[in-house]
């Protein structure tokens, strides 16, 4: 009881308006430079994320981009038509399947993907070799600076039907296995390529983090004789803790977001029924009509399920972890 | 007692070493993974034009030969591109990193008043997107069309690396802070003293997710800017792989038709794409083991903490 | 958390009236007046192509030629629609932009091109007398105000979309003669399984290449050929207007592709081929035969050559196929290929239209260059291409086309296929053979001088898009020709009906 009181204080919850206004004084007194380092920071956020965000009104109106004397004065001058794009986006006997599609390809990436980069980091931080470590991170990460269009390229000469690796199953007596046109691996397909351009990048996260750790944690748990294993459990995965959840509550967030560039390239028509997710689908609903109002819509859709899983996430983190990114 | 100790220590350096065993493999198996596609662009780009042409380039070149190399770097506008990349991802790298740990930094001390709210709006500004007409016309109105300004400001700070940022200086012992401060130390003195000179693994890693930002950035580079002397590398490799049909008009036209022998008989539309995304990628490797020397001293780090 | 957002509501609102305070009044003056070739710096916009539009050897060609600089933008290689209108709308200052017809439909129907005929009077005679009455019509109004100047495909009756077939192949497995009937090619198709089972691909395609007419269909033309089917919009003898789908003959297209899909007779990846994984699988020889165009044919031809020891004999052209009751219609080319029009916000516009005439006027050294030194002319009066030096010095210069003396390039224009004799060898045996056997298959391009329409401009390549979508699906065996109706439902959905209103209006006025 007492404790949440003194947690109620420390976070300034129940503090009443003019008792939080003493405090930011006297904080503010004490940190001024607090508070003027934050102001580039804002300066850009504002100029750059929130100004724009008159744009959403877009979603709401049939925007015609020659309405006004320029794009801005258009958004004004649009006629209003409610929440006609949200119904051509929820309407649409497709929506059910794209929007199962984006969930699950999202769910099964960070299922998946969500824990290599992870060990990838504790194993590295295993190799003692310097120059052999330096070399397996780079090969890690050069994957990273490959364009979509690019990994296609790559990875239909070796999955396409008469690719690399067809023509080794093949060579060994095995059937042929059609990775971009059937239907049960193409999701395969899509998971396999985005942790092999990704895995690098985060991994450099964690390697970083793992520096954090204080040296004298492993020194001691070695002397207690803890194995290798039970000190990575015990110290490290404590240690990385925060990255984690971080990393964790910012991919969920995203989990409608991301894979657009990497589906419209890899997917086909044969497998629309399980790779098809919400944007690729209003891409070519919208293709040729430079449609800003739609493609609003459904970012404001999509930010807002973001943002109502970020803050749960990280409800959820905070009660269960003790960890908040907030 | 003494033997009991020595067995314990010879029975973890094996169970140890079993681990770093397993880690050399596994870590071994995934960077085979990771580099024998890159292994196939590579080859593409020196190899035969024939041979790559016909698809019979895999893993290793075959009948080596620099011509699309030499074409890239002499016929085309590849420099002036290299040039507004570097330009773009050094100044950017250094603005974005004074508004990252000036940012961050205030946002990692739990005590601020005012702090959730400030956190707060990253995090709305993170999932919230006005569109691609409205972020124009803000650059339009700045004025900054058609600069370098407008490719690098969007990107002056990013929530995502900002938060990467935040969270290892929450990580870090507040012990040695306060000590400082107790002895007189302003915020600013205390973070450029202090802070950052113990948060050199975070700075070179965040460093590194925003050059390669900037170096990997199309979208910005694409609409902000319209004339050709402005075109960043990753315009360029986007304007080649998308006109394979208009390469081969221009390239192909005279040398394979009825003139056969020529010395463009090497150069391919995959081959210039090969060619060229890898002389793009190489500078930013080039740099990679300078930024992670900070990555790696790892451990050795944690005991300055104390 | 309420406080954030309203503090956050706020302050949006406050921008939003910041950003909504700022207008831009247009200056029109002098736009009229020609200042000449030196006094000016032109702005012209083109598509999205891989080398730098400014340092190409075209631009002092054409700077010798006109007297004119010129300052040459492209448009990005994604994206390009909404950058372009964004552009446009926010007052840029380009003051010729080279469009493509749908694009040049969405900007006149927001009104954002200058009206050209008193230019075009003053400034453009050469250009008002190369092209015909009808074209002119296309890119007017319905007052006759005209918004555009235009680039005319130079070729009426071309076969651009065909297959090309390795002969080796096919004679080894006891077939020596280019089936010309759909039975025949059927046939060809099985015997070629039969004999070498898993070990090529038989037929690879799609190949979609959007830069000519209407080849942007995801099966082959010269199949659908034998349907009388041969373009996503027809016009039946009452002068009704239908899509594709509502022919008669559409179920038995679609039944006739899935069944070859199901027996392996064609690639299994070919929902997910594109032109250059097309090109590839034929020029690695893993493929027997590949839908092509005149493109492919100049690309893998001369490298199969070289790489595997083949020779021109060794490749054969299947061209469009007849039915079994003798039905053959394929779409003459006849189009508009791309529209030039002036922004109408530009301040040179009179220089604008007088640089275009002046290329039209000096059309032949521009595009094909010096008699003697880039061409010489045949006995017949035909154009022969000189290379390498032609490709080297006029290569480029389709990129630069505006408007042309569309009569007098079609007899220009065709040694530009000559340029390369892979190139030659598939336009010869595939348009100049169908033109001389059976020019009768031709069905004229009924839409070819259609003027602006909105319904067209916004809903048509989404429409043509689904089909291509339903065609592969039921070729991949996930949709079946039972789904016709549901792919209907969503045509109708997606302004199949306003497009359809809008061609038939057109047909109508006719």
């Amino acid at each position: 009881m007492r404790k949440k009181r003194e947690e109620a204080m420390k976070m300034g919850r129940k503090l009443s308006a003019k008792q939080q206004i003493v405090h930011f004084i006297k904080y503010f007194k004490a940190h001024p430079f607090l508070y003027l380092m934050l102001i580039p920071g804002f300066f850009f956020l504002f100029i750059y994320k929130f100004w724009p965000l008159y744009g959403l009104e877009m979603a709401f109106k049939d925007y015609n981009i020659f309405a006004g004397a320029n794009p801005m004065d258009s958004i004004a001058a649009s006629d209003w038509v409610g929440l006609k794009w949200f119904e051509r986006l929820f309407s649409s006997s497709q929506f059910p399947v794209v929007l199962r599609n984006t969930l699950v390809i999202n769910s099964l990436k960070i299922l998946f993907l969500f824990p290599i980069p992870i060990i990838a980091a504790i194993l590295l931080n295993e190799i003692n070799s310097h120059l052999y470590k330096k070399t397996l991170t780079t090969a890690i990460y050069i994957p990273y600076f490959f364009s979509w269009v690019v990994i296609y390229g790559i990875f239909y000469s070796l999955l396409g039907s008469y690719g690399v690796v067809n023509t080794i199953l093949s060579s060994l007596g095995l059937s042929r296995v059609q990775f971009f046109t059937d239907q049960s691996v193409f999701r395969g397909v899509l998971i396999f390529t985005e942790g092999w351009k990704e895995i690098g990048y985060n991994t450099i996260i964690y390697l970083a983090a793992i520096t954090t750790i204080d040296s004298t944690l492993y020194e001691a748990a070695r002397i207690d004789g803890a194995s290798k294993i039970q000190q990575v459990w015990h110290i490290t995965l404590p240690g990385l803790l925060p990255t984690i959840v971080l990393m964790l509550i910012l991919k969920v967030g995203y989990i409608l977001d991301t894979g657009f560039e990497q589906v419209l390239i890899f997917y086909n028509p044969a497998v629309y029924d399980v790779a098809d997710i919400i944007q690729t689908y209003v891409y070519r609903i919208g293709l040729g009509q430079a449609n800003f109002s739609l493609a609003t819509a459904l970012g404001l859709f999509n930010s807002v399920v973001a943002f109502i899983l970020v803050v749960s996430a990280n409800t959820v983190s905070k009660k269960l972890l003790g960890r908040s990114i907030w | 007692m003494t033997g009991s100790r020595i067995r314990k220590l010879k029975l973890k350096s094996t169970s140890e070493r079993a681990f770093t065993i397993a880690a050399y493999i596994i870590m071994t198996a995934l960077a085979l993974i990771c580099i024998f596609p890159c292994l196939h662009v590579f080859s593409k780009s020196i190899s035969g034009g024939n041979l790559v042409a016909t698809g019979q380039i895999y893993f290793t070149p075959k009948a080596i030969q620099f011509e699309t190399m030499e074409y890239i770097l002499e016929k085309t506008e590849f420099f002036n591109c290299l040039k507004n990349t570097l330009i773009v991802t050094v100044l950017g790298t250094a603005i974005s990193m004074f508004t990252t740990i000036t940012t961050a930094y205030p946002l990692s001390k739990p005590k601020m008043p005012g702090r959730k709210l400030f956190v707060m709006l990253y995090v709305i500004s993170m999932v919230f997107f006005g569109g691609i007409v409205p972020a124009y016309m803000v650059v339009n109105t700045l004025g900054i069309l058609d600069t370098y300004w407008a490719i690098i400001l969007p990107f002056a700070i990013v929530q995502f690396n900002m938060f990467v940022m935040k969270s290892y200086f929450e990580g870090l012992p507040e012990s040695i802070e306060e000590a400082a401060q107790i002895d007189g130390a302003s915020d600013v003195q205390t973070l450029v003293r202090i802070v950052i000179p113990m948060s050199k693994p975070v700075i070179a890693t965040v460093s590194l997710l925003y050059a390669v930002n900037y170096w990997n950035n199309y979208f910005h580079a694409m609409m902000y800017t319209n004339s050709s002397s402005m075109r960043t590398l990753q315009v360029y490799l986007y304007d080649i792989i998308n006109n394979g049909q208009a390469f081969l008009e221009s390239l192909y036209s005279g040398s394979l038709g009825t003139n056969l022998g020529n010395s463009m008989v090497n150069i391919t539309t995959d081959g210039m794409v090969a060619a060229a995304v890898t002389l793009s990628i190489i500078p930013i490797i080039a740099v990679y083991p300078f930024v992670q020397r900070y990555l790696i001293k790892g451990i050795t780090l944690g005991s300055v903490k104390g | 958390m309420k406080r954030f957002l309203l503090t956050l509501l706020v302050l949006v609102c406050a921008l939003s009236l910041f950003a909504g305070g700022k207008s831009e009044s247009a200056d029109n003056s002098g736009t009229m007046t020609l200042k000449g070739p030196g006094n000016v710096t032109l702005k012209r916009l083109g598509y999205n192509i891989g080398f730098d539009v400014n340092t190409s050897y075209m631009v002092p060609i054409m700077e010798e030629s006109t007297g004119y600089k010129v300052e040459y933008f492209a448009l990005p290689a994604e994206n390009a629609d909404e950058k372009l209108l964004m552009e446009v709308a926010s007052g840029t200052d380009y003051d010729i932009v080279n469009l493509d017809v749908d694009q040049w439909r969405t900007l006149v129907s927001n009104g954002a091109l200058m009206p050209l005929n008193d230019l075009l009077d003053q400034y453009g005679q050469d250009i008002l007398k190369g092209n015909s009455e009808e074209t002119w019509a296309a890119l007017s109004d319905e007052n006759g105000v005209i918004y555009g100047v235009p680039y005319m495909y130079p070729y009426d009756t071309e076969v651009s979309n065909f297959m090309v077939a390795r002969m080796d192949l096919l004679r080894a497995a006891g077939i020596n003669e280019i089936p010309e009937t759909l039975d025949g090619f059927y046939d060809m198709l099985v015997t070629l399984k039969d004999f070498y089972g898993d070990e090529y691909i038989i037929l690879a395609g799609p190949y979609v290449n959007s830069s000519n007419g209407c080849n942007s269909l995801s099966f082959p033309m010269v199949i659908a050929s034998a349907f009388g089917i041969y373009s996503d919009w027809m016009v039946d003898e009452d002068g009704k207007v239908y899509y594709m789908s509502e022919h008669e003959n559409f179920d038995e297209l679609i039944s006739f592709l899935a069944k070859c899909a199901f027996e392996g007779l064609f690639d299994p990846d070919w929902a997910a081929n594109t032109t250059s994984s097309v090109q590839e699988k034929f020029a690695s020889g893993r493929a027997i035969i590949a839908c092509a165009d005149r493109n492919l044919a100049q690309y893998c031809i001369p490298a199969m050559e070289a790489s595997m020891g083949l020779v021109n004999d060794d490749f054969g052209f299947i061209s469009a196929l007849e039915g079994e009751d003798g039905t053959c219609t394929y779409m003459e080319s006849t189009s508009i290929g791309k529209v030039s029009a002036v922004l109408k916000k530009s301040k040179n516009a009179a220089d604008a239209i007088n640089w275009i005439n002046l290329k039209v006027q000096d059309q032949l050294f521009i595009n094909i260059g010096v008699e003697g030194v880039h061409f010489t002319y045949d006995e017949d009066g035909s154009i022969n291409p000189i290379n390498p030096i032609f490709a080297d010095e006029r290569g480029d210069s389709y990129y630069y086309l505006d408007a042309t003396d569309a009569f007098a390039f079609k007899d220009q224009w065709p040694s530009r296929i000559r340029k390369s004799e892979a190139q030659w060898i598939a336009f010869e045996a595939t348009t100049i053979d169908v033109n001389e056997e059976r020019p009768e298959i031709f069905v004229p391009n009924d839409f070819a001088y259609m003027p602006a329409s909105a319904n067209y401009a916004r809903y048509n390549t989404t429409l043509l898009n689904s089909l291509n979508d339903f065609v592969l699906q039921v070729m991949a065996g996930s949709r079946s020709v039972n789904d016709v109706s549901t792919f209907m439902k969503d045509w109708k959905v997606n302004g199949g009906e306003d497009v359809r209103a809008d061609l038939q209006a057109y047909i109508d006025a006719q």
